[in-house]
């Protein structure tokens, strides 16, 4: 307990010392980590697909359609809004692909096709 | 990749590193008040090497596991200096804890969007089974009557925002508002329950959620990235916090939190 205490102490100063204005401090605990899927192409537009992983202990995934290529902070945020997103919810079925129409990105389940692995790898068709 | 940086890349781990920092904490504040890219590459460099003896199920030394329990306990400070006191407070436990149960702050619960629109949808379920005179002590949302109830129409996919509002599961889980921090990295999807007793007045309600506090394994490939300062993300694998069980620095455990409700 003494331990504990000794170790609060000196990391509340080191903390505290941020407040002076040292580094520049991120304002998340656990950050979202996002990864570019891909970029697709509609009807001559080109959407930007990214794969969301949220959570500490507990992840979720989630699907995310820019029009613009987007950037994200150290903290997962975006600099724009996506115009569409999709969660893979594991209790509705196995994912099989995801489909973009109409500027709106939807996640596909199937009880035949064996779980995706890598969520980067998902098939998507563009309508 | 060619085939021998493959090879020497698999043999990272084979010999020991006597290099092990003990002292996890002072390096993290290093990075966070100073930038200092010596201690994050220190830190990230032994966090690699501790994975790759992970994924071979090898053993760590008594310094590796110090690393590995004072990473954690980091963690609790920087939880509780972003003011997210559950995730700070599972972590902390997690390696100090000795599977013992956890009780946390109802109020993370019971001010999320989820859980508050779920609470309504089952006290209106509560209040139709009275009227009918059916049993209605004992209320769980995977409960497959009340997930086919009218009641939970308002809670499903579809109807709601994810960020804003979160939604229920086909199993009858919540999945968490994503833009509720706090509750997402204490827990992100869970079952709520409930015991009602009918009063004079009305009802007394007295919420409970339960959950296990575990990670996934390698196999799983997911990593947590746990920002130090700006420019600095140290990678977590989760694989490598669930291996503390098998080497007994962490202990797997139940969660819980209660809060009692009267109604009309």
């Amino acid at each position: 307990m003494i331990n504990m205490k000794i170790k609060f102490l000196f990391f509340y100063v080191l903390i505290s010392s941020l407040f002076i204005g040292c580094a520049e401090e991120v304002d998340c605990f656990v950050a979202d980590s996002v990864a570019k899927v891909r970029a697709v192409s509609v009807n001559n537009k080109t959407y930007y697909v990214y794969l969301r992983t949220s959570g500490f202990s507990e992840k979720e995934h989630f699907y995310e359609l820019y029009k613009n290529e987007p950037k994200f902070d150290d903290c997962g945020k975006s600099n724009s809004r996506p115009i569409s997103e999709a969660h893979i919810d594991t209790t509705r079925g196995n994912m099989s692909k995801l489909i973009i129409k109409d500027s709106q990105i939807k996640v596909i389940y199937s009880k035949d096709t064996p779980q995706i692995v890598n969520y980067k790898n998902v098939q998507i068709d563009a309508k | 990749m060619p085939i021998k940086k493959l090879i020497s890349t698999g043999n990272s781990c084979l010999e020991d590193r006597e290099d092990i920092t003990s002292a996890p904490l002072w390096h993290i504040g290093k990075v966070a008040v100073l930038e200092s890219q010596e201690s994050f590459n220190l830190l990230q460099n032994t966090i690699d090497y501790l994975t790759c003896k992970g994924k071979s199920s090898r053993t760590f030394t008594d310094n590796e596991k110090e690393f590995m329990k004072e990473l954690f306990e980091a963690l609790w400070w920087g939880g509780k200096y972003h003011g997210f006191d559950e995730a700070a407070k599972l972590a902390n436990h997690y390696v100090n804890g000795k599977g013992k149960i956890l009780t946390i702050n109802s109020e993370v619960y019971s001010k999320s969007a989820i859980v508050s629109d779920a609470m309504l949808a089952m006290k209106g379920y509560i209040s139709e089974l009275h009227s009918n005179k059916k049993p209605f002590v004992e209320l769980k949302t995977n409960n497959p009557h009340f997930l086919r109830s009218v009641h939970v129409k308002q809670l499903k996919r579809g109807s709601r925002n994810v960020n804003r509002q979160g939604y229920i599961l086909n199993n009858g889980a919540l999945l968490v508002e994503q833009s509720n921090q706090r509750l997402k990295n204490a827990d992100h999807r869970f079952y709520l329950g409930v015991n009602t007793k009918k009063t004079s007045g009305g009802f007394v309600s007295r919420w409970k959620v339960e959950s296990l506090y575990d990670f996934e394994h390698f196999s799983k490939g997911h990593i947590t990235d746990i920002p130090l300062a700006k420019g600095f993300v140290l990678k977590l694998p989760d694989g490598l916090s669930q291996y503390l069980t098998d080497i007994s620095v962490a202990k797997v455990f139940t969660y819980t939190s209660q809060w009692q409700e009267n109604w009309k």
